[in-house]
């Protein structure tokens, strides 16, 4: 009887195990409920209005300002600088306030944000247990960045853990072959860290600073190389990194690559294709030319650009929808109006437009 | 030019028609009231009907502490769009900052980089008149006169002996003012001499709803304004020989270094690594010879300005432009019922900024032409044509002209009523940021160019004990090739919209005066709606207001004085405004102050105490959106005077 009892008290503890197993439970992230485009719109320069846009492809539906929605109508306060999604939480780098967010696949904030350690946060990028985040330091001088640094943000303790120093302003970042490659966009260089040791081991030299990373098939990446007011150049374009030898290996030039500290650069489900943004000159009806934004594809195998759309104002990224490979181009003309996300097919045909908030700057989809 | 030959054949011709068939009229300078000989003095007369006013004694007396935005705030129904901190910008009938004109002497003052001047850089204390001209003037003061211009005049005395004033006041959040006043001179030669010295902590205490804890916190929590201190010291240096009472040489030397940290949002106001300041160093010089004894009276004038702007002391960005002014114009009275004037203005600047290319811009070149013809065809009618051509190397500026109109029909010794009308046309050169900023600069812009018109009514009812105004204008502002920055691949400055602003404004106010009591009561108020009625990229049509453009706007006033006693209390509202284009908005707030002057005789020299109460309701209100304002606060100000004055 003793036994029995024993026994019982065993299933007693384990029943909890297999009941919240049970497949007939509620998802807590249902698909419906997640699915579809999330715009992030920046919103005004150190006054707030950043706030997130929800679109559903499939049933046109959209919400703008889902962070307030999904947050009994909080304002989303810092202006969203990068947001990315690593291990199923989705992670937001704001300015003024300084701060990391993290959300739930429903975009529920259910911590207060992180800000210690964190000056002027640019980018992230996840590692294991850990996110490297990009910083441009306290009080940074626009020029030479020489306070900036990355931070390592331990995802189970909830803080900063290091501080690795790296002056010139880092801001895209790429993990690849266990090292992080961090595009650097005050000083004509790719910093390449390893991450047994978080030490800078080299600096790949670039013809001009550069800003963002896209990774192929072989770990390698490929990386904008732009001109920027602080660091003017004339060899823009795309370059492609060896991350292997910690070589550039080619150049492939483009004028006026964006150099926007938003998604410019993107690729399709398979790597197969590449988005820039850059300028381009058109020719207005009274004869004069004026600098419109454009987007272009580039083919890595053939290493050619082609213009992929036009006459573009306020173009600040372009992403690929996965499922389908919808060309999206986020596009905000000013400051203080309303953006607006023009959707493409693959071959360049304008399939149709919504609007979002105030400067979008990247956007991701979820299945 | 050949514009300005037609308008010399034309009102050249004209009178000598008129006067040959009409009675003579008054003497047109007996028509004018003229304050002082000052280049504004000179600019009212050929702008009859012009809504101008004038900020009273007292006004500036209970805002002599900061900068200009204080004063203009409470009293007048102006939008100033600021923070807590030392940034303030003004937005006259519905237009940017870079639409009104800062005239200080023959200088206007706007940052040439920027385009405008921050309000709270000009210290209220260095001025003993401040002037508001509401509406266009480029005409008669060139380049971003469109929404309205502001007159910083100075008084002079040409007083024999010494005498001064001296200030010191001591206020809520850290505030402190010291200022001196020496007036010097033996009836010809003068030399007055202003200088200040304004610190502010600004650390008041706010309920602050967006702290860093507030997922886990949602209510607001009691904050402190952290990194918003504010740093200013200036000297006005005028010094004036008058010859005759119509010959004088005026020359004034004003130097000013502005520093304040640049608040930060509430928000952000807990994250104490980050600071950011701005420091601005500017020079200014003005002489000015005038020589009104002969039949042909002509003014010369001459200045330098030196501005200079560091951000973060990072020494690399420099940021500082030179220029230096010449100025000349003559006139001359034409038949005792008119007068016309030429005049010419040259500016050469110079700018040193870390994002301009030399091969770009080393200097420019600014020169402008103008005339002015005013006249009095019939009796209690006067009419203004003034017109203006600028140049600037390479690049091309519209040509100005505007006509104004005043018609007085009753005038007795109780009623006045004059009814006024004018159409003028108004431009803005880009500022040197819009055109040389780094690869983003846009040589090809074209000026913003503006047509407004207005109509005005005024009457006046005086019967003692009262004195009473009332005055209403209507204006419709048309301003096309707006320029903003936008993102083309690149940001880049470009003409984008075309604006259309248009409003009332009233103004009343009842003045009573009977032995030692007198009374003043005072009531503004401008209705505007300011729409970008086409975008000339999108191709869009009006969406709503302008940003940080309230439709309602007003104020009001009174105070009561008993001999040399006075108590006043004064209140501003703020309407609605929207902070983005996607329908934001900001709350309206109303503000009261309150405070009273008290006369003391110390030494036989006359000493004020002045006691005022800031925001008595204790309001907790944003004029920018997330920055924190100042709740209730005190301000307790000792003034004393110096006089030493001869027979």
């Amino acid at each position: 009887m003793k036994k029995l009892v024993k026994h019982f008290i065993f299933l007693g503890l384990i029943a909890p195990i297999f009941m919240a197993c049970d497949q007939n439970d509620p998802d807590p992230f249902p698909s419906e409920q997640i699915k579809g485009c999330y715009v992030f719109n920046y919103g005004l320069y150190d006054s707030g209005g950043s706030s997130i846009t929800k679109y559903n492809s499939e049933t046109e539906e959209l919400t703008n300002y889902y962070y307030r929605a999904q947050n009994n109508q909080l304002e989303l306060l810092s202006n969203i600088q990068h947001a990315g999604i690593y291990n199923d939480s989705i992670y937001l780098i704001g300015n003024a306030p300084d701060q990391l967010i993290t959300l739930d696949p429903l975009f529920r904030q259910t911590r207060d944000g992180i800000s210690e350690k964190l000056a002027n946060p640019r980018y992230f990028v996840g590692h294991e247990n850990y996110l490297y985040i990009s910083c441009y330091g306290e009080n940074p001088d626009w020029a030479d960045m020489p306070s900036s640094y990355i931070a390592k943000f331990s995802i189970e303790n909830q803080n900063v853990e290091k501080i690795i120093s790296l002056p010139g302003g880092p801001e895209g970042m790429a993990v690849a072959h266990g090292k992080l490659f961090v595009a650097m966009n005050f000083i004509d260089s790719i910093a390449v860290i390893s991450l047994d040791n978080d030490h800078a081991v080299s600096y790949i030299a670039t013809p001009s600073v550069t800003s963002y990373f896209v990774k192929d098939a072989q770990e390698n990446l490929w990386v904008t190389l732009v001109s920027t007011h602080s660091d003017p150049s004339m060899e823009t374009g795309l370059g492609y990194i060896n991350t292997t030898q910690h070589t550039l290996e080619t150049v492939f030039p483009l004028n006026g690559v964006s150099s926007g500290w938003s998604s410019v650069l993107s690729a399709n489900s398979d790597g197969s294709r590449l988005y820039l943004l850059a300028s381009d000159w058109v020719e207005e009806p009274a004869g004069t030319w004026v600098q419109k934004g454009a987007a272009y594809t580039f083919d890595p195998v053939s290493g050619t650009f082609a213009l992929f759309a036009g006459n573009l104002t306020g173009a600040n990224g372009i992403v690929s929808n996965p499922a389908n490979n919808d060309v999206y181009i986020l596009t905000g003309a000013s400051v203080t109006e309303a953006g607006s996300v023009r959707i493409y097919t693959e071959e360049g045909q304008f399939i149709h437009e919504f609007i979002c908030g105030v400067s979008p700057y990247w956007a991701f989809f979820l299945e | 030019m050949r514009h300005f030959l037609l308008a010399w054949c034309f009102f050249f011709i004209l009178p000598e028609q008129l006067s040959a068939i009409e009675p003579l009229y008054p003497l047109v300078s007996d028509s004018v009231l003229l304050d002082e000989i000052t280049c504004y003095g000179d600019q009212k007369k050929y702008q009859p009907g012009s809504k101008i006013e004038k900020l009273t004694p007292l006004q500036q007396e209970i805002a002599r502490e900061g900068g200009l935005e204080q004063a203009l705030s409470r009293f007048t129904p102006i939008y100033i769009k600021s923070n807590a901190g030392g940034l303030s910008t003004i937005r006259f009938r519905g237009t940017a900052p870079s639409h009104t004109a800062i005239q200080f002497g023959g200088i206007n003052i706007n940052s040439l980089t920027l385009g405008h001047a921050n309000l709270s850089n000009l210290a209220t204390f260095l001025f003993d008149r401040i002037e508001l001209q509401y509406g266009s003037s480029s005409a008669l003061n060139g380049s971003g006169a469109i929404g309205g211009a502001i007159y910083l005049e100075q008084n002079n005395l040409w007083e024999k002996g010494f005498s001064g004033s001296f200030r010191y006041t001591a206020g809520s959040f850290g505030e402190q003012m010291t200022g001196l006043k020496v007036v010097a001179g033996n009836g010809k030669l003068e030399s007055i001499t202003k200088g200040f010295l304004f610190r502010k902590e600004n650390n008041f205490p706010f309920k602050n709803p967006y702290h860093p804890n507030r997922i886990s916190h949602p209510e607001p929590i009691d904050d402190v304004q952290q990194r918003a201190a504010i740093d200013n010291k200036g000297v006005l240096q005028e010094l004036n020989y008058r010859f005759s009472p119509n010959c004088l040489i005026k020359s004034m030397a004003w130097f000013e270094d502005s520093w304040q940290q640049i608040q930060p949002n509430m928000q952000s106001n807990s994250d104490s690594v980050s600071s950011e300041e701005i420091a601005d160093r500017n020079f200014r010089f003005w002489t000015q010879f005038t020589n009104n004894e002969h039949l042909l009276k002509y003014q010369l004038g001459a200045g330098y300005v030196h501005d200079n702007q560091l951000y973060n002391k990072i020494e690399d960005q420099i940021i500082v432009t030179d220029r230096l002014i010449l100025d000349a114009s003559l006139k001359q009275n034409l038949f005792q019922i008119s007068e016309y004037k030429l005049g010419i203005h040259y500016q050469y600047i110079v700018p040193n900024v870390y994002a301009y290319s030399k091969e770009n811009i080393e200097n420019e070149q600014h020169i402008n032409l103008a005339f002015s013809y005013y006249i009095e065809p019939a009796e209690g009618l006067k009419a203004t044509l003034n017109l203006r051509q600028q140049w600037v190397t390479g690049f091309r500026v519209p040509f100005t002209p505007s006509l104004l109109a005043e018609y007085i029909p009753l005038h007795t010794p109780k009623n006045y009523l004059a009814v006024s009308a004018s159409a003028s046309r108004s431009y803005r050169v880009p500022t040197l940021n819009d055109r040389f900023w780094g690869d983003q600069g846009n040589p090809d812009l074209l000026p913003e160019d503006g047509w407004t018109f207005e109509g005005g009514i005024h009457y006046r009812f005086r019967n003692h004990p009262f004195t009473s105004n009332l005055r209403i204008n209507l204006f419709y502002m048309d301003i096309d090739n707006w320029i903003e920055w936008r993102n083309f691949g690149v940001w880049k400055a470009q003409n984008i919209q075309r604006v259309v602003s248009q409003g009332i404004e009233f103004h009343g106010d009842l003045h009573f005066e009977n032995g030692d009591l007198a009374s003043d009561f005072m009531l503004n108020y401008t209705g505007n709606l300011a729409e970008p009625v086409e975008n000339k990229v999108s191709g869009q049509g009006a969406i709503q207001q302008l940003i940080y453009t309230p439709v309602h706007t007003g104020n009001v006033s009174w105070n009561v004085s008993y001999r040399k006693y006075t108590v006043f209390v004064d209140g501003s509202y703020t309407g609605i405004r929207y902070t983005d284009y996607l329908g934001a908005t900001l709350p309206g707030y109303f503000l009261i102050n309150a405070g009273l002057l008290l006369p003391l005789k110390v030494l036989d020299q006359e000493t004020r105490i002045s006691l005022q109460i800031i925001n008595i309701l204790n309001k907790q209100y944003q004029n920018e959106k997330y920055y924190a304002m100042p709740g209730r606060s005190f301000k307790l100000s000792l003034t004393i005077n110096l006089n030493f004055k001869k027979p």
